[in-house]
């Protein structure tokens, strides 16, 4: 579907829907979608989609392994896409680049040097940072925290963290805790391997 | 704790002459423990530095064999790092198993540890056992951290789901339990999934917070009821005040487990996941339940819930006596609950052999035990 210039293409926003957009992509497209209305609204479609999508691949017959076709699938679309810049002239392919990189032209212009000026302000502060806290990180006393995150169930003291990695995807259930009287905090996850069929629970606390 | 079988094991892997120290890991089963370490394979284990901070990503497979005379049904190891973590705790549990005496099962611990450089000289990680349920529903272990409560409501899940499948099978045959599996793995797909940060003590917000009524559900057969409650909300952030509780038994109560259903304002609703709190409740006496922290829910992937909603139910009660009462599956037939509740792991690992091997694996598995 073809969209209006200077807004993100369908296809980038059915990627951040799926969650797939490189993290600075992610910042661009998200901080637009915020303030477009006509752009949220066509991501919660899509979002929308997807969610549809999984109920229909959970009716599938037994026979037919959606997770391992959906693999397939990926894999030969991303083979295609390569495949496609290899064979494809390369004119072409410079102008498909110029075409993803022409959306938001309207701001590109302005936000290239401020992100160059930016990227650099984030170097030094951070190299600044580094070299402040290297070996006496432990000092910093921060708010204990236990959470969920893209990867595990995570409990944070201040510069300290443990992560108890996700088992084979996303957990189905989460139950959360915080006594009022102990003081304590807990989050626990739980697990089914898609494979073996095994079920796992993670549980992370803070005393 | 005593030591017979205890091993220190040094596992160190490089990442590109990043390496910094030995990534011990200290394993310690006690002397009546009814399962032994066979084998613990630290293969992928990694240490790495990261600006100032030491980053061990620890890849364990762990075998254990069940010494005793009876069939374990699950097992929960602890996993702590004084030297990382001080007062964090981090625990791996296996419900749903089936392990027959002098039977080896296998335990994955997959972590990663962040932790400040030049900071003690200890074993980074300590692995010993909290407790292990077995078919009669008796307990081995220091449950320190209510293995025992966690471990008895499971395999009472379980062995609820695993009649309900069989009665499904006796009643409609396999075309029947065919649809079952079919409409559990729909609604399993259905969940509408968050992710969630608990963090103690009030924070500054930069919306204000409302005031918001909680609703009830009612499980038909429940011991005790959530009545009244509320809650302090914004974008994304929810703080519990209270919840009032009313126990309509004749048995003291010593811990409800409350779960929460959010409802988003698009009118989409979400299993925020459940609350374990320990109460002393008599027989017909009301009290409260108060959780301290501030909960922030945000789409996988996405931005944070517009809350509008809450909902709140009891959906594990321990009595004095340490029996438990779950929901009876009936209740799972309403809609709503169905909603509300996230399905058993044992359901989610029946269904999964469906999905996986088909029908007659499920056959068998449903004859096993």
């Amino acid at each position: 579907m073809n969209r209006r210039r200077g807004h993100p293409s369908t296809r980038k926003l059915a990627l951040l829907a799926g969650g797939e957009l490189g993290w600075w992509l992610k910042l661009r497209v998200g901080h637009h979608v915020s303030a477009c209305r006509e752009c949220r609204a066509e991501l919660e479609s899509l979002r929308d989609a997807r969610r549809e999508v999984a109920v229909l691949a959970q009716e599938m017959p037994p026979e037919v392994n959606w997770d391992h076709l959906a693999a397939e699938m990926k894999a030969n679309i991303r083979l295609g896409i390569e495949a496609g810049q290899i064979v494809a002239p390369a004119a072409a392919v410079r102008a498909r680049i110029r075409e993803d990189e022409d959306e938001f032209e309207s701001y590109g212009s302005f936000f290239k040097p401020v992100v160059a000026l930016a990227s650099v302000a984030v170097f030094l502060y951070g190299a600044t940072w580094m070299l402040s806290t290297r070996g006496k990180m432990g000092a910093a006393a921060g708010d204990v925290m236990v959470a969920t995150t893209g990867e595990g169930i995570e409990f944070k003291h201040g510069a300290s963290s443990m992560t108890l990695f996700h088992q084979g995807g996303k957990p189905m259930a989460v139950e959360v805790s915080a006594g009022a009287r102990t003081g304590s905090a807990s989050l626990r996850a739980q697990y089914v391997d898609e494979d073996t069929g095994e079920v796992t629970i993670h549980h992370v606390y803070s005393e | 704790m005593s030591t017979a079988n205890r091993f220190v094991l040094a596992a160190v892997a490089a990442m590109a002459g990043t390496v910094l120290a030995h990534a011990q890991v200290k394993i310690s089963l006690p002397d009546d423990s009814p399962v032994t370490l066979v084998t613990a394979d630290w293969g992928d284990t990694k240490t790495s530095e990261r600006g100032g901070a030491l980053v061990v990503e620890l890849r364990s497979v762990m075998s254990l064999r069940n010494t005793s005379g009876k069939r374990v049904r699950g097992l929960t190891m602890l996993v702590a790092s004084q030297e990382v973590t001080p007062g964090g705790r981090a625990s791996v549990t296996r419900p749903s198993l089936d392990v027959a005496p002098g039977e080896n099962f296998p335990v994955k611990i997959d972590l990663r540890l962040l932790r400040p450089l030049q900071k003690g000289t200890g074993p980074l990680v300590e692995i010993t056992l909290d407790g292990v349920l077995f078919d009669d529903l008796s307990f081995y272990g220091p449950n320190r951290f209510e293995s025992r409560r966690a471990l008895t409501a499971w395999e009472l899940e379980a062995q609820r789901d695993r009649r309900w499948f069989r009665q499904v099978l006796e009643r409609d045959g396999p075309d029947g339990l065919r649809r079952e599996c079919v409409a559990s793995l729909a609604r399993q797909a259905e969940t509408q999934r968050l992710d969630v940060q608990l963090a103690r003590g009030q924070r500054v917000t930069a919306e204000p917070m409302r005031k918001l009524d909680l609703a009830f559900l009612r499980l038909p057969d429940a011991p005790v009821d959530a009545i009244g409650g509320a809650a302090l909300v914004s974008s994304g952030l929810a703080t519990v005040t209270h919840v009032d509780v009313v126990n309509h038994s004749d048995r003291a109560v010593r811990s409800v487990e409350i779960g929460w259903m959010l409802r988003d304002s698009r009118g989409r609703d979400y299993s925020a996941g459940a609350m374990p709190a320990g109460i002393n409740l008599a027989p017909k006496a009301r009290s409260q339940v108060r959780q301290d922290g501030q909960l922030k829910f945000t789409e996988i992937g996405g931005g944070p819930v517009s809350i509008d909603s809450m909902t709140a139910f009891v959906s594990q009660v321990e009595f004095g006596d340490g029996s438990l009462w779950v929901p009876a599956r009936l209740a799972l037939n309403d809609a709503v609950l169905r909603k509300a509740m996230s399905p058993s792991g044992e359901e989610q690992r029946l269904t999964s052999i469906y999905r996986k091997r088909g029908m007659q694996a499920l056959l068998e598995e449903l004859k096993r035990f």
